[in-house]
């Protein structure tokens, strides 16, 4: 199949009509984004999809749309024009009308096909055109968006699809299964014969028992094989998923806990800053005190004003008090000095000299009796009165004198505040004094955590966008599944791990049953029949027997043989895409179910397992390519390999390198590209030494940002 | 002999009824009973007397007061006589602040016309004395609210700010003090305007 024209009729931006012609070998579709690249890609898928009848009105360009009058319609087509066993067309389209203000239907999907003929152009279905020369499955091997649609060996039954569809390798297996069935009958037949022979008869029987016992078991081994082995690639294949987002998950888990960290600091400074609430500190802290020490002082000096007014006041109170007294008592010794100068003082004779005196009816001063009821008895008795009233009064005047002062000051108050004064000096004083610096100092304090919450602050939001972009560069993968990722791939490791023992155990135990088979089988082979019926059966058997042999082995070998061949031009492919480059070396790994796989290998022998991105591309690249080649080869049949934005992974250098060569290697290649632009002009120079045809696709100028219907694509052919 | 501060601290001072609303309320809990102190959230201070302890410390410094409404119904208590003020032990993240009564009380004493020779020869009574204190008080406490008023109603959110109460007194210290070096008007402090002086 060799693409001759394509054409695109209000496909989206493909306004009215756009044509592309085809070289047999490459053909550059260059645009920037938004000119229309991805859909002429898509317009191609929509062209080549079998399964879907129904018109989407979302195909329909919006600037035709725009234009349609009511009652007016037009058609969607996308149509191509190739060489597969003589010229071909498929043409897909449908019709959108306008029925009203704002409404629009489509209608009319059509698939037409028509094959150039010596007669004439005849019409065939489009659909059935698809389906024999280019089904879904060519498809698959041929058109490919974006870098990560290249991998065609992902799907475990790919090669062996592929080998079956472009290898004369399938032929084998008819005649695989033909001999298999020769042999089995010719067997059975030699087995029944043979038990008429009664000198090998039980031998045959036992034998053949043994031989039934071991195939099943073989049949079963080989079957568990084969799905252990797609177990183990399942795993592998998680694994790798996993892998790509290794690096990813080890970064995103790394920043997470340096977040953590630095959340962790920036509550701390919260925290701190929180604590000092500086309008109730004014309260709690007693900081409304600052502006205090003055008025502090003013009460100190009324306080001890009123203290020394009071005790200056008291002491001359107590003077003039002082003075009063020493006045009486100087008169009072005066006037008894005047009045009784004989007298003998009241304290002689004393009290008990008296009273025994009255006892005794005698005085005993004067020597004289003094009977009971006579004058010097009574006497007596007045005398010891009178003393005894003296004794009394002088009790009373011994008394402490300021019992009997009148007070000046009857409160306490100045005392009371003058010892408050006292309590709120000194060392209380200097805490009140101090709290202007503590205030400073606190406040100092508070915009130190605040500079440093700030600090940490814009650490978190760089932090944050660090994150973004590590959750940009996973695309799309769910920071969930970052987090999961570690403890899934030692899950997925284990299972592998298991799986892959597993197969190697199997494929001793099916090589040791393969052993026991021949073992048996020669054994069956080594008994000389006794009767030459049986010996002729047996003959017969053995032929088929090696009839089926060959074909076993030559499949085997020409799939080893196809897969080698693959191999070779592929590496080739690689070594010439990556002139100037590491490139490495394919090989395709055969798996149990006679599939295969793509893995990239150093020349010393280890995988390369995370081969970059341009590695990767280059790889599937020269394995597609070599797929074309061979399948050329076989099939006389070319197909052509279409590509939407292959090489994004590559380099300014490495693009020039690749295109140089694809554009000598003889094959038809589309690629749809935005490289050898800038700024969103060619750069011609490099263009021009291509030999390639080159088509540059671009919007139509005096387009509107916001409106759709002014966005058309021009299709200019550069060379 | 009962103590005069004794005395003094079992009264009450008076404040103006229209002070409740566009003062007391907005900056206290007062009003909200313990079971609504969730919804008190974001009040700058607790207990009604708080606000009337700043109000009464802006008019002590500035040493200026301001006479109370005639008419009584128009004056009102608080239901925490001073004894009570600054007893905050059960209130989470404040600590008591008792102490700050002896310093009002002596800042009364010191500014209060009260003839102590008088009051200890028993010329006066303690409670004319303690009359005289509590004048002061009031009249202090009301140069405060009215100075709080005028600044809100200039701007309404003046005092909405982490240091907006502090600046106030900040900026009454004497020249020489050491927080007036401190740049507390950085703008990691507050973001926007900074009060005006009191000068």
């Amino acid at each position: 199949m060799i693409i001759k024209n394509i054409l695109i009729r209000n496909f989206r931006s493909y306004y009215g009509e756009n044509s592309f012609d085809f070289s047999n070998g490459l053909t550059l579709i260059i645009g920037d984004n938004g000119d229309g690249k991805t859909t002429f890609f898509e317009a191609l898928q929509w062209l080549f999809n079998t399964t879907v009848d129904t018109p989407n009105i979302e195909n329909f360009s919006e600037m035709r749309k725009s234009q349609l009058e009511v009652g007016e319609n037009d058609s969607v087509t996308v149509s191509i024009t190739f060489d597969h066993n003589g010229i071909k067309t498929i043409e897909k389209r449908f019709i959108v009308e306008r029925y009203g203000k704002d409404r629009y239907r489509a209608l009319n999907q059509e698939f037409r096909g028509y094959e150039e003929k010596d007669s004439g152009r005849t019409p065939v279905d489009g659909k059935i055109l698809v389906l024999r020369c280019f089904d879904a499955f060519l498809q698959r091997f041929s058109m490919f968006k974006g870098e990560s649609d290249l991998n065609v060996f992902n799907d475990s039954d790919a090669f062996k699809q592929l080998v079956a569809k472009f290898s004369d390798l399938k032929e084998f297996d008819k005649y695989v299964s033909y001999t298999e069935e020769f042999e089995r009958k010719s067997n059975s037949a030699f087995v029944k014969e043979s038990k008429s022979d009664e000198k090998i008869s039980k031998q045959v029987e036992q034998f053949d028992a043994k031989l039934v016992e071991v195939r099943r078991l073989l049949s079963n081994a080989e079957k568990e094989l084969r799905e252990t082995e797609a177990s183990a690639n399942l795993f592998r294949g998680k694994i790798e998923d996993l892998e790509k987002h290794k690096e990813t998950s080890e970064k995103y888990s790394e920043i997470k806990k340096r977040i953590e960290a630095k959340k962790t600091e920036a509550a701390k400074y919260r925290g701190s800053i929180a604590a000092n609430n500086f309008n109730v500190n004014l309260l709690d802290k007693l900081w409304v005190l600052c502006v205090f020490p003055a008025v502090l002082k003013e009460f100190q000096a009324k306080s001890s004003a009123f203290s020394k007014a009071k005790r200056t006041q008291n002491e001359q109170f107590i003077k003039e008090l002082a003075k009063n007294e020493g006045k009486k008592e100087a008169y009072d010794e005066i006037t008894q000095l005047v009045n009784g100068a004989s007298r003998m003082p009241w304290y002689l004779p004393g009290e008990a000299e008296m009273e025994e005196m009255i006892h005794d009816h005698i005085c005993k001063v004067c020597g004289r009796e003094a009977p009971e009821g006579s004058e010097a008895y009574r006497f007596m008795c007045e005398k010891l009165e009178e003393h005894r009233r003296h004794a009394l009064a002088e009790a009373e005047a011994n008394k402490p004198k300021d019992q009997e002062t009148k007070e000046l000051f009857e409160n306490d108050y100045i005392e009371e505040i003058h010892s408050l004064s006292l309590g709120l000096g000194g060392f209380n004083e200097s805490i009140v004094t101090g709290k202007a610096a503590e205030i400073g100092g606190c406040i100092e304090l508070v915009n130190t955590f605040k500079r440093k919450l700030a600090e940490v602050e814009r650490d978190l939001e760089e932090m944050d966008e660090e994150k973004a972009r590590i959750l940009i560069q996973a695309e799309g993968v769910s920071e969930e599944m970052l987090d999961k990722s570690f403890q899934d791939l030692k899950g997925y490791f284990d299972q592998k791990g298991k799986a892959e023992k597993r197969a190697l155990e199997l494929e001793q135990k099916i090589h040791e049953l393969k052993g026991q088979r021949d073992y048996y089988k020669e054994q069956i082979d080594a008994l000389a029949p006794g009767k030459g019926q049986v010996r002729v059966y047996k003959k017969v058997h053995d032929a088929f027997d090696y009839i089926l042999r060959a074909f076993v082995g030559a499949k085997d070998k020409n799939l080893t043989m196809f897969l080698e061949s693959l191999e070779d031009r592929a590496n080739d492919y690689l070594r010439r895409l990556n002139a100037n480059d590491f490139h490495g070396i394919v090989k395709l790994i055969r798996t149990a179910e006679d599939s295969a796989i793509i893995k990239l290998y150093s020349s010393n022998g280890s995988e390369i397992k995370k081969p970059s991105g341009s590695q990767q591309t280059t790889m599937y690249m020269s394995v597609l390519f070599a797929i074309s080649d061979l399948t050329t080869l076989k099939r006389e049949e070319d197909y052509p390999l279409i590509f939407d934005a292959a090489t994004s992974s590559f380099g300014d250098a490495k693009e020039q390198d690749f295109y140089n060569i694809i554009d000598h290697i003889n094959k038809q290649c589309i690629i749809v590209t935005k490289d050898f632009l800038d700024r969103s002009e060619l750069r011609m120079a490099e263009i021009d030494k291509l030999t390639c045809s080159v088509y540059r696709i671009r919007k139509a100028e005096g387009y509107n940002k916001d409106d759709l219907s002014t966005i058309r694509t021009t299709v200019v052919k550069v060379k | 002999m009962e103590k005069l501060y004794d005395l003094w601290a079992n009264r009450n001072p008076e404040y103006e009824v229209k002070y409740d609303d566009t003062i007391i309320k907005t900056f206290c809990d007062y009003g909200k009973g313990t079971t609504m102190f969730q919804e008190a959230r974001g009040k700058i201070f607790g207990a009604g007397y708080e606000i009337l302890i700043i109000a009464f410390f802006i008019g002590l410094y500035k040493d200026q007061r301001k006479t109370l409404v005639g008419d009584s119904s128009k004056r009102k208590v608080l239901g925490q006589p001073i004894k009570f003020w600054g007893n905050l032990d059960s209130k989470p993240g404040r600590v008591s602040y008792s102490n700050i009564r002896k310093y009002i009380y002596a800042a009364l004493v010191a500014r209060s016309d009260v003839d102590f020779i008088a009051l200890d020869k028993g010329e006066i009574t303690n409670r004319k004395a303690v009359d005289i204190l509590m004048t002061t008080m009031e009249e202090y406490i009301n140069w405060g609210l009215d100075f709080i008023e005028e600044k809100m109603e200039d701007n309404p959110n003046y005092f909405f700010k982490d240091t907006a109460f502090l600046r106030v007194f900040l900026d009454m210290l004497p020249k020489h003090a050491t927080a007036q070096k401190v740049d507390y008007n950085a703008k990691s402090i507050e973001d926007d305007d900074t009060p005006e002086s009191l000068d």
